[in-house]
């Protein structure tokens, strides 16, 4: 469905946001994995329409994306990283006035949908109140109804589930995979959770470049084995992490868990199963070493 | 703490774009100020661009703008906390509360006078730039820039920090603070227009924190050498007012700064919660997959506008604007000062002048500032992303948003159309012209400013950011100010201009409609162009340069969008081609420069034939055919010429009359030579000289008409009514044009040309023979044969010997049964008119019907004048006195034989319905009549002083006739006015003063110094006796042609009245400019055992005699002067005034102490109260006892 070649984009101040990034996303939900500052917000703008590319090209469908931004944007649900909204206007007067841009000129479907998006947003009580004085959770469900108003056929979503409580996130998630098959939907984030729960495909976005691509259970699978663990005291954590790969470390109980990807067993450290995050990790890792040397 | 606090304003705002965009605003204005000739503040004339006098005044008025400076940045320290969401972080550091205020407050202080002083320095660095005429460049020295900049900037300064520090502690809102600002201003302005009294003066000063009026009031009188010279000291007015504000701002700062409040967090009130609404049923079922129509622009468009118009007229901002434009414009209502402080009417054109000035500098703040905030909008409040990639067209989000901000412009000027009717209404006038407040204040008032708001657009369109657009924006509109400096004049090459609209009731619109749709046409289109790339390069999304957004322009174009483009871009070519056809092809244009080269030339060419001999006309017959409709008049004059010089003249030079498609010159014996079209003249070459004394007969033809329309300097004597023209414009006239010569000595420097002599030397005998009128002009016999349309009547000066209708037009014979000097006017109109016939003298008044108030008292001022002139100096020489209004696009009155065209603009539209205002329409009619003695029978001669003969001895004609009817007390108010006209009018003298005798044509010497001396006159050598030797004036010089009086004839005859001292006097008034410095310090009312009153009045008096540029020296002062006790305060013209006291007292310089015993207990005391003195401050001559 979505085909993206060739992307890179260089910022004015010398940045270099993307690097040659290529994508054959298809229909259903992709998770973009990546660390504050790797791309994935210049990515998700340009395939929004927002930003061009220096090079490269996106096809959507048979559109293409970036000389023909407004048909696109007839078939493009976006929900950007961070916004604000206008001042004094309800939640339902701002999404009424979305939908109308949207192109949902009928006024009863547009109150059909309206009233909807804000029901499952569960902001339906709430709507006469005005978005500026939305908390911060509201606001951005109000943010995830904007962008699926007119069923859109591409939806962006720009790390949705950020300061939303574990309820409303998975009331957000069980709604994105109601929302079916039949669309593309883009999933940009850096919580992994979020891709294994929803995703079928992923990739992991470093510096500006595709580091992997793939399905989530076949590229966990890859790792299977290969994991090791140990928990540690920090003053040991530090020794081990200069002499082994450790691809994450984390605290559990106050003591530090560290993960291993190494062929064989390192002394002292068992097996664990593979998951998303050890990939996540030992990827961005391969990718640092790589840079370092 | 405290230092820490400041070094941390210093380095946060030193950083800001904001710090730096208004310190180079503040070092511009003033550099531009210096450097460009156009824009002078406080400077012009002798006064010197850099002159200490002028470097404080741009102090000054650039402060009034400062505020707002002050506000930005003292609102941002005070409420950086809150809007920074710092608050929670910063308050729960361990801060003790004053030196953290007081550290912020003068960090942010010294940041607004660190932006302040790019002011003096701006200045001082103009001075220095080469370009520059370092002619008018004076010495600098530091004091003169530091001085003014302590004195006032950085007390100013002061109390708005202090003000507005307090506003944004205690409402913790920016916008308060902004609110507090205006207010401020309004107090400013409605203050100057409540207290616009001669007396308030003091009051008003006062009350202004700017400075600026006391700095006024200090300086009203400077002569150019003072404010050359002198550096404002901190005493009197300044220092009451300084103190006073600096009072008030550190009163303020104490008790609502909250510099000693501990620091917490502010309390935020929500608003009143929205009602909790029973909900049944949340709509979870409903569909929301409905998918998006796609062909849905209109639908977006009618949203997207509604929604934009509403965030623009439901913010506060708006609110406030709208609030502060109707208050800026009803301080104007307050009066709308005619002459002399009395009102005008509050006519429907008077006050759309009035929206319209009001507003300009208004609207350019709405459109920079509205325009910014529309389009960057969705960037600003951070729905940028969203919106942006919403499936909505540019051209809809361009649209809808220009037509957001348009509407602003509109409904602005519609507020103030309602604002004029209510004031109209509540003033009593009741002709509320609906149609023309809407034609002028949309089409010509609001229609520009929507297409500069195209312009707006399509910079912040192109702009990477909101605030370079504005700033580009502003910047652009400041230099088109100065376009005319360099040579950009047409109104084609300014974006939205045209020409400007002079409306009259008389003529209406005249040819305004005209310009104007083809101006804005040709704008129109061109703001077409623009609006198409506007929105074509529309940025979407948060970063895309203009290279990028150019790749897709023709994609966001479509065909639609080019074809309209080449549309507008070839209706653009071809009305621009239609305008330049019509402004410089049909009709001439030149700029202000190149006249000036013009006039120059034709001084250096032809100057030495100013005095070559040529023939006097003695005898006119005009025939006129006056085509209204088409402003065309067919005229043909047959003259007989004399040769009154002691030579044969060969040849002479004959100046073309303007816009005469045809122009004959046939006199016996001779021809017209070629035109010289650059000067539009030609030399008339006799083939048989003309031998002196020796009279021929000629004819003039002219066919003055008008094609296409002009740019500017549009014909306005032949109107479609109210035709207005004399003879020297009409018919070709002879010799040198002394009027063509250039009079600003710094062009003349430019060009090489000596300094222009103004007059003739008084004592110059050879030109006693020539009338002021000019050389060649003397009286005449006249008649005249004039045809206009049927609905119209002309006139000309003369007798009405016939009236006929021909072929559905009027035709009028009018025959001159007495001598008239060769100067007359013919006039064609449609107005209705009043007459009454007194002692034999028809009283006729012409007016339009809508100006209908002063009629009746024209005609009694005609009557009272025509009575006490025939009385005094001798009989009237017409049977009749025609009083005509003309179009207010000229606004004077002017006394032609039999004749006097009177502006619209003045006295007909005076508001006299309050008692205490004078009442200048009996006083310029007065005048006007007493024109008809002098200057029409008693003529003068060209030299210096002439116009004393004809001005000053018809204002005190006019003001005897004054005093007979309002009484001398309030004569007084008059003479007040008279005394500061003079003044101020020799504060502004460009060239030199003169004492009376020399006058050299300067207004404020032959009427208003003219005034206030034959006032002394009259009351040292009684009107009798006055009288009497103006009569034998005007008897040894009534209608002679051989020898002209000058003002030494004047003296002559004061002197055969008088006695040695009283001539003394004389000499003193007419050829010395003395000043005089009469006070009354202090007085002492006691009660006597005989029930009288003993009055102790201490007054002071001083002498100084003056150069022509103004340097005093002080005199020694002995003479009587007179000491007047009254009953009421003497400025209160309605009050029932009486004099108690009024008695000559002798006083010497310095203070003089007078016991006067009275019978009445008096209320006011005044030394020398009726004006007879030129006295430097009047203000200070009455004292309450």
């Amino acid at each position: 469905m979505l085909k993206i070649k060739e992307i890179s984009k260089t910022y004015d101040n010398g940045v270099k946001a993307l690097n040659n990034v290529n994508l054959d996303i298809p229909k259903g939900m992709f998770g973009l994995l990546g660390p504050n500052g790797a791309g994935k917000s210049s990515l998700m703008r340009t395939i929004a329409t927002l930003q061009q590319a220096d090079t490269g090209s996106i096809q959507f469908d048979d559109i293409n994306v970036l000389t023909q931004p407004n048909e696109l944007r007839q078939r493009l649900g976006y929900l950007p990283q961070d916004f604000g909204v206008y001042p004094r206007i309800s939640a339902y007067e701002l999404l009424d006035h979305l939908a109308i841009l949207k192109g949902i000129a009928n006024k009863g479907e547009r109150k059909e949908a309206v009233d909807g998006l804000l029901a499952h947003t569960n902001l339906f009580q709430h709507r006469k109140k005005a978005v500026s004085g939305f908390s911060g959770g509201m606001r951005q469900r109000f943010g995830i109804a904007q962008a699926l108003l007119g069923d859109p056929d591409l939806l962006i979503v720009d790390e949705p589930t950020a300061g939303l409580d574990p309820e409303e996130r998975n009331r957000f998630h069980n709604l994105l995979v109601t929302l079916g098959e039949e669309k593309v939907i883009i999933l940009s984030t850096h919580i992994v959770d979020d891709v294994s729960e929803l995703c079928p495909n992923m990739a992991v976005l470093g510096n500006g470049q595709i580091l992997l691509q793939g399905n989530p259970l076949d590229v966990t699978a890859d790792l299977n084995g290969q994991i090791w663990r140990k928990t540690v005291s920090i003053e040991e954590a530090a020794i081990l992490e200069n002499t082994l790969p450790v691809i994450s470390k984390r605290l559990f109980a106050g003591r530090t868990v560290l993960h291993v990807l190494a062929p064989d067993a390192p002394e002292g450290f068992e097996t664990a199963p593979a998951t998303l995050e050890d990939v996540y990790f030992s990827t961005l890792h391969n990718s640092r070493s790589t840079q370092a040397a | 703490m405290f230092t820490k606090m400041l070094g941390f304003e210093w380095r946060y705002f030193t950083r800001q774009p904001s710090f730096i965009v208004t310190c180079l605003v503040f070092f511009l204005l003033p550099f531009l100020a210096i450097t460009i000739e156009q824009v002078q503040i406080g400077s012009g004339g002798n006064v010197l661009f850099n002159s200490p006098f002028a470097v404080a005044q741009i102090m000054l008025i650039l402060s009034i703008f400062s505020m707002f400076m002050v506000v930005n940045f003292v609102a941002n320290t005070a409420t950086r906390n809150q809007t920074s969401m710092m608050a929670e972080i910063v308050l729960t550091k361990p801060i003790k509360p004053l030196p953290y205020n007081l550290g912020r407050f003068i960090g942010a202080y010294l940041i607004c006078l660190v932006v302040f002083a790019m002011v003096p320095l701006g200045s001082f660095i103009g001075s220095l730039m080469p370009w520059v005429d370092q002619e008018r460049i004076g010495p600098n020295g530091l004091m003169m820039y530091l001085t003014p900049f302590v004195i006032f900037s950085a007390s100013t300064i002061f109390v708005f920090a202090a003000l507005f520090y307090a506003a944004a502690t205690q409402f913790k809102s920016a916008m308060a603070v902004y609110i507090c600002a205006m207010g401020l201003f309004i107090l400013y302005a409605v203050a100057g227009q409540v207290f616009n009294e001669p007396e308030q003066r003091t009051i008003r000063a006062l009350l202004d924190p700017f400075g600026l009026r006391a700095f006024g009031e200090y300086s009203r009188y400077w002569t150019s050498f003072e404010k050359n010279s002198l550096v404002p000291v901190l005493e009197g007015m300044i220092l009451q007012n300084r103190l006073l504000w600096l009072g008030i701002g550190a009163f303020i700062l104490l008790v609502a700064g909250g510099l000693f409040r501990p620091l917490n967090l502010a309390s935020y009130s929500f608003k009143k919660k929205p009602k909790k609404e029973k909900i049944d049923v949340i709509p979870t079922t409903n569909n929301i997959a409905i998918k998006a129509s796609a062909n849905n622009g209109v639908a977006q468009f009618i949203s997207r506008t509604k929604f934009e118009i509403r965030q623009v007229f439901l913010s506060p901002a708006f609110l406030i604007l709208l609030l502060f434009s109707a208050f800026q414009l009803i301080a104007n209502f307050f009066e709308i000062n005619g002459m002399f402080g009395t009102p005008n009417w509050p006519l429907t054109q008077t006050l759309v002048e009035l929206i319209m000035g009001s507003f300009s500098l208004m609207t350019i703040i709405i459109i920079t500032y509205y325009t910014a905030e529309v389009v960057w909008r969705e960037r600003t409040v951070g729905m940028g992303d969203i919106v942006d990639s919403m499936p909505v067209h540019n051209v809809t989000f361009w649209l809808s948003k220009l037509l957001a901000v348009m509407l602003v412009i509109v409904s602005l000027h519609l507020v103030g159309m309602f604002a004029a009717i209510i004031n109209q209404l509540l003033a009593g006038y009741e002709n509320i012209e609906l149609t023309q407040y809407l034609i002028s204040l949309l089409f010509f008032g609001a229609l520009p400013w929507c297409l500069l708001t195209v312009l707006a657009f399509f910079i912040q369109a192109l702009s990477p950011n909101k605030y370079i657009g504005m700033l580009i924006f502003v910047g652009y509109f400041f230099v088109s100010l100065a376009f005319s400096q360099i040579g950009i004049e047409h109104n084609m090459f300014n974006f939205a201009a045209g020409p400007m609209l002079q409306y009259s009731d008389l003529n209406g619109y005249g040819w305004f409609i005209q310009t104007q749709s083809w101006f804005m046409l040709y704008w129109g289109a061109l703001s077409v162009v623009l609006g198409i790339i506007s929105y074509g390069m529309w940025q979407r999304g948060p970063q895309t340069s203009v290279k990028q957004r150019l790749r897709l322009l023709s994609y966001h174009l479509g065909n639609t969008g080019k074809s309209i483009a080449a549309v507008a871009l070839v209706l653009f070519l071809a009305t621009g081609g239609y305008i330049h056809y019509n402004t410089k092809v049909l009709n001439q244009f030149y700029g202000q420069e190149e006249v000036l080269d013009i006039q120059g030339d034709y001084e250096k060419e032809y100057l030495e034939f100013r005095d070559a001999p040529m023939p006097t006309i003695v005898s006119v017959d005009v025939a006129a055919d006056i085509f209204p409709a088409d402003r065309r008049i067919e005229a043909t004059a047959k003259v007989q010429v004399i040769n009154r010089t002691a030579e044969p003249i060969n040849r002479f030079l004959v100046n073309m009359p303007r816009f005469s498609a045809v122009t004959k010159v046939e006199i016996d014996g001779g021809v017209l030579a070629e035109i010289d079209k650059k000067y539009n003249i030609a030399w008339f070459e006799f083939s048989e000289p003309m031998l002196p004394g020796e009279q021929r007969n000629g004819v003039f033809t002219v066919v003055r008409e008008h094609q296409g329309f002009k740019n500017s300097g549009e014909d306005s004597t032949l109107v479609q009514n109210g035709t207005f023209i004399d003879n020297f414009t009409l018919f070709p006239s002879f010799g040198f044009n002394e009027a063509y010569q250039i009079t600003d000595q710094h062009e003349r420097r430019k060009r090489d040309l000596e300094p222009l002599q103004r007059a003739y030397k008084l004592e110059d005998s050879s030109r006693y023979k020539e009338s002021f009128f000019g050389k060649g002009v003397e009286f005449i016999d006249f008649s005249a044969t004039l045809s206009t349309s049927g609905d119209q009547f002309a006139i000309a000066p003369g007798y009405l010997q016939k009236e006929w209708q021909q072929q559905g037009r009027n035709y009028f014979r009018y025959e001159m049964d007495a001598p008239m000097v060769n100067f007359f006017s013919i006039t064609s109109s449609k107005l209705a008119s009043k007459k009454v016939e007194h002692n034999g003298v028809n009283i006729e008044v012409y007016h339009h019907p809508n100006h209908h108030w002063n009629v009746d008292r024209m005609i009694e001022s005609s009557v009272d004048s025509l009575d006490y002139f025939q009385n005094v100096f001798g009989p009237y020489q017409h049977k009749q006195l025609r009083i005509i209004e003309f179009p207010g696009y000229r606004s004077f009155a002017q006394s032609f034989a039999n004749t006097v065209p009177y502006s619209e603009a003045i006295g007909f539209i005076t508001d006299l319905r309050n008692p205490e205002d004078i009442d200048p329409v009996y006083y310029v009619t007065s005048h006007e009549v007493a024109h008809q003695w002098w200057g029409h029978q008693l003529n003068a001669a060209n030299v210096q002083g002439s116009a004393i003969l004809s001005e000053t001895l018809s204002q005190y004609s006019a003001l005897m006739v004054m005093k007979k009817k309002y009484g001398e007390t309030r004569l007084r108010k008059f003479l007040t006015y008279e005394l500061d006209s003079y003044l101020r009018g020799r504060s502004a003298e460009r060239i030199e003063e003169m004492p009376l005798l020399r006058s050299e044509n300067q207004q404020y010497i032959h009427y208003r110094k003219g005034s206030v001396v034959m006032m002394a006159l009259v009351n040292k050598l009684g009107e009798a006796r006055l009288n009497q030797a103006l009569q034998a004036l005007l008897n040894e010089f009534r209608y002679r042609e051989d020898l002209y009086p000058t003002t030494l004839d004047l003296v002559r005859h004061l002197n055969t009245v008088s006695s040695d001292e009283e001539q003394a006097y004389i000499q003193d008034l007419f050829e010395q400019i003395t000043i005089y410095d009469l006070r009354a310090k202090k007085v002492l009312k006691e009660e006597l055992e005989d029930g009288k009153i003993k009055v102790t009045l201490t007054v002071s008096a001083q002498q100084f005699s003056a150069d022509g540029k103004g340097q005093e020296t002080e005199q020694p002062f002995a003479e009587e002067v007179e000491i007047v006790l009254f009953s009421e305060d003497p400025n209160n013209f309605a009050a029932e005034n009486k004099v108690i006291y009024q008695g000559l007292h002798a006083i010497k310089s310095g203070d003089t102490v007078i016991e006067l015993i009275v019978d009445e207990s008096p209320n006011f005391a005044g030394i020398d109260p009726f004006v007879r003195f030129i006295d430097r401050d009047t203000g200070n001559n009455i004292i309450k006892l």
